[in-house]
């Protein structure tokens, strides 16, 4: 084991990972991430993760000189408590090293936010998924203070979700409220197209026309659960203004939209209709998933429906707007579509099949009154009538999410 | 007493005929509806006498054709035709081959009705051979079958208004259009306020109320067909388009229907086509049967010609020859063409046996002139 107290760091050690932190999450992070040092402040448990085999170096790493010692090229993985990672995070961004952070207190996400942090992560997970910037999948054994969560309190992390769980020798399909048990694997899948269904929606543009109070309260409704930017684009005579960061300027419509596709600024366009309009949504959904707004103030029913023959975007949506507002249903127009029940794992929905003829099905399931509808332009399965689609784009009773 | 056994026993036959033939028909790799007609002449005029005409027969017979055109209907999607990128080929085939059959017509001196049935298509056994060869889902198998289906619709339209006579009778047939476009917007509205109601159709529920609204829609149209004195093949088929285009979908009551339409009704029909046909007089005119085969070859692959930029010569001629399949349009129109005296029985006969050599030639002509079909065959 190092030791710094007088500050002597072998020059074999440039560790690829610096992980900065003390106990079992460290030694947790350590052993799915290759070539990595521990810098661990605690003496003891220090020990305890050398007597592991785990690389640790016994430090103060919020010293300059403790840092200072290792070329920037490394990552920094920050797993210590928020105050410590946080006075670490100034020094390191100093230094010019990559950082990550694993949070123990959500709420101080936007401190870690604020010095720059490369990505800050809620788990050990997802962490490991954004290091490592793909998907991966890392087993996880399941601890005795674990026991008795179910799948619904275990935090997985924002990119993370459990796809399977081994115990006693079978794999079993998981659900929300199953319970977990010591000595269970969890088999997680992290990604970015996870991170897609669980927080879809960082910048919101809301192209407000002719809109009502309640309609722009649903915006904001949406934005404040998503956690997400509202970016207002006002019609202003002929033109568009666009406000952002407190910016304004005066843009052409198509001009803005395209812009912020390039720019990778947004995730969705909320606006009103009045009208059929086919180029203009078909223009609109080609971007970004639109949707149609009616005033609601939430969306206690969601009905997903599965039109599409490429249905992950509408899945996507619908296990987002699960998990944030719950009472989703998704309606699959063809028993073929089957093959993607796999993809509900961890998210309470309900999945129905239209057995009989799927346009009527999707009527009589809309007819039933919902908050909002996901459904794809596309259309095509499910041999929806166009006018049928667009009585229910239009209808006032549903706010509609339109995919591509 | 006795007639009505000599009723059920010639009913009974037909039944047995009915039950055999597809599995004789899978054996010997003919389309069932062929052997349904050799059949019949078997144990028709031709050479047993067995079947015999009656009341009952004739009634059944009757409404196998209604449904087999209501059946047809319920084929057409006419939202592959529009979706369809080669349309405007499609119509010019169409045109072109209407056009060269009313040409061929006139110069032999044949009624009308003979470019009607040259310009129409078996859609069934055009799906059937793609099928067979592994093509139905590639661009030249949909183009196939979207032509198959416009020339379909339009020479049944065509059939359906031909055997119409002066102005009022034809202002009767645009009614029906009429009537059909009412149902339809109505059909839309009913989905979109009683989808509740409309769902049931499509359920398994033990009053088969789906089976029961089809079949009233069908009957319903037939019914206004013969009262504005226009074909009740008409009315049958624009019930079919109606539930086709009004519905999308809904295989399971398409299932049924189609359970019993092919399960009973339509064999009668064919059966009993084929026993009032007498060969011998179809041989006496086999010169006409070759003129025939030749004429719905060439005002197929002519036009099929317009498709060569698209596939290249050889896979357009196939097309063509592929295209010139006939069955039961051709046979279901003989029969009324025979009924309203417009050809002679033995002019029936000779287009019957025309109709069989036509969808026994004509796929095989396709098979041998597609030049890369085996490495596909399933």
């Amino acid at each position: 084991m190092g030791n710094t107290n007088g500050i002597n760091i072998p020059e074999q050690i440039q560790p690829v990972n610096i992980i900065i932190g003390s106990g079992d999450r460290v030694g947790k992070i350590a052993s799915k991430l290759p070539e990595s040092l521990i810098i661990d402040r605690n003496p003891k448990s220090a020990a305890d993760l050398e007597l592991k085999g785990f690389n640790v170096l016994n430090a103060d790493a919020s010293n300059v000189e403790v840092l200072s010692k290792f070329d920037s090229g490394s990552k920094l993985i920050l797993a210590d408590e928020d105050e410590f990672n946080l006075k670490v995070a100034k020094i390191a961004k100093t230094l010019g090293f990559d950082v990550f952070a694993v949070v123990s207190d959500e709420e101080k996400c936007s401190l870690y936010e604020i010095e720059g942090i490369s990505k800050v992560c809620s788990s050990v997970e997802s962490l490991i998924s954004s290091v490592f910037g793909k998907t991966r999948y890392l087993e996880v054994p399941v601890s005795d203070e674990m026991e008795g969560l179910t799948l619904r309190e275990y935090d997985a992390g924002e990119d993370c979700m459990v796809v399977s769980i081994f115990r006693e020798g079978k794999i079993l399909h998981p659900f929300p409220e199953m319970k977990l048990k010591s000595g269970d694997l969890l088999g997680v899948v992290c990604g970015e197209h996870v991170r897609i269904t669980k927080n879809p929606f960082d910048n919101i543009l809301l192209l407000k026309g002719e809109m009502g109070e309640g309609e722009v309260k649903e915006a904001e409704m949406l934005a404040e659960k998503f956690s997400a930017n509202l970016i207002l684009f006002e019609k202003v005579g002929n033109a568009f203004a666009c406000v952002l960061d407190g910016y304004s300027e005066s843009f052409n419509l198509d001009e803005a939209v395209e812009m912020l596709k390039r720019s990778d600024e947004l995730d969705l366009i909320v606006t009103t209709l009045k009208e059929k309009n086919e180029k203009i949504l078909k223009d609109l959904v080609s971007k970004f998933p639109t949707l149609i707004l009616t005033g609601k103030g939430n969306y206690r029913r969601t009905l997903a429906l599965v039109n599409t023959s490429n249905p992950d975007s509408v899945i996507n949506i619908a296990k987002a707007f699960s998990r944030y507002f719950g009472g989703v249903k998704v309606l699959f127009l063809e028993e073929e579509q089957l093959k993607h029940f796999s993809k509900f794992t961890e998210t309470e929905m309900e999945v129905e099949v239209s057995k009989g003829n799927p346009m009527v099905d999707a009527v009589k399931e809309f007819k039933s009154g919902y908050d909002l509808v996901i459904l794809s332009l596309s259309n095509n399965i499910g041999n929806i009538d166009r006018d049928i689609l667009w009585k229910i784009i239009l209808d006032k009773n549903s706010s509609v999410l339109v995919v591509e | 007493m006795i007639e009505v056994a000599g009723e059920f026993a010639t009913i009974a036959l037909i039944s047995a005929i009915a039950f055999v033939s597809p599995i004789i028909a899978e054996r010997v790799k003919i389309p069932a509806v062929v052997l349904e007609i050799v059949l019949g002449m078997v144990f028709g005029v031709s050479f047993l006498n067995i079947i015999q005409e009656s009341e009952w027969l004739s009634f059944l017979s009757l409404f196998g054709l209604i449904f087999l055109m209501f059946l047809a209907g319920l084929e057409i999607e006419v939202e592959n035709v529009l979706r369809s990128g080669n349309l405007k080929q499609i119509v010019a085939f169409f045109s072109l081959s209407l056009s060269l059959a009313v040409v061929f017509a006139v110069l032999m001196g044949f009624d009308l009705f003979y470019a009607i049935i040259l310009t129409n298509v078996a859609v069934g056994v055009v799906v059937s051979v793609l099928r067979e060869v592994g093509l139905e889902k590639e661009n030249f198998g949909q183009i196939n079958i979207v032509t198959a289906l416009v020339s379909d619709f339009s020479t049944m339209f065509l059939l359906s208004i031909y055997f119409l006579t002066g102005l009022l009778q034809i202002a009767f047939a645009l009614m029906i259009i009429l009537v059909f476009y009412v149902a339809y917007r109505f059909g839309k509205l009913a989905i979109w306020y009683f989808p509740d109601f409309i769902s049931r159709w499509f359920s398994d529920e033990p009053s088969e109320i789906g089976v029961r609204g089809s079949l009233a829609i069908m009957i319903l149209f037939v019914g206004l067909s013969s009262l504005l004195g226009v074909e009740a093949i008409l009315g049958a088929f624009l019930a079919g388009v109606l539930l086709s285009i009004t519905f999308r979908g809904g295989r399971k009551l398409y299932d049924k229907l189609y359970g019993m339409g092919f399960g009973f009704f339509i064999p009668i029909f064919f059966i009993k086509t084929g026993s009032e046909l007498n060969i011998f007089q179809g041989i006496e005119r086999l010169d006409l049967v070759i003129i025939l085969l030749l004429a719905s070859m060439l005002v197929k692959i002519v036009p099929s010609l317009i498709f060569s930029p698209v596939f290249g010569v050889r896979k357009a001629i196939s097309m063509g020859a592929l295209q010139s399949t006939k069955l039961s349009l051709t046979v279901a129109g003989v029969a009324i063409a025979m009924t309203a005296g417009i050809i002679t029985e033995i002019e029936a006969t000779a287009l019957v046996t025309f109709t069989i050599v036509s969808c026994l030639l004509s796929p095989t002509l396709f098979q041998y002139l597609y030049p890369s079909f085996l490495p596909n065959t399933r």
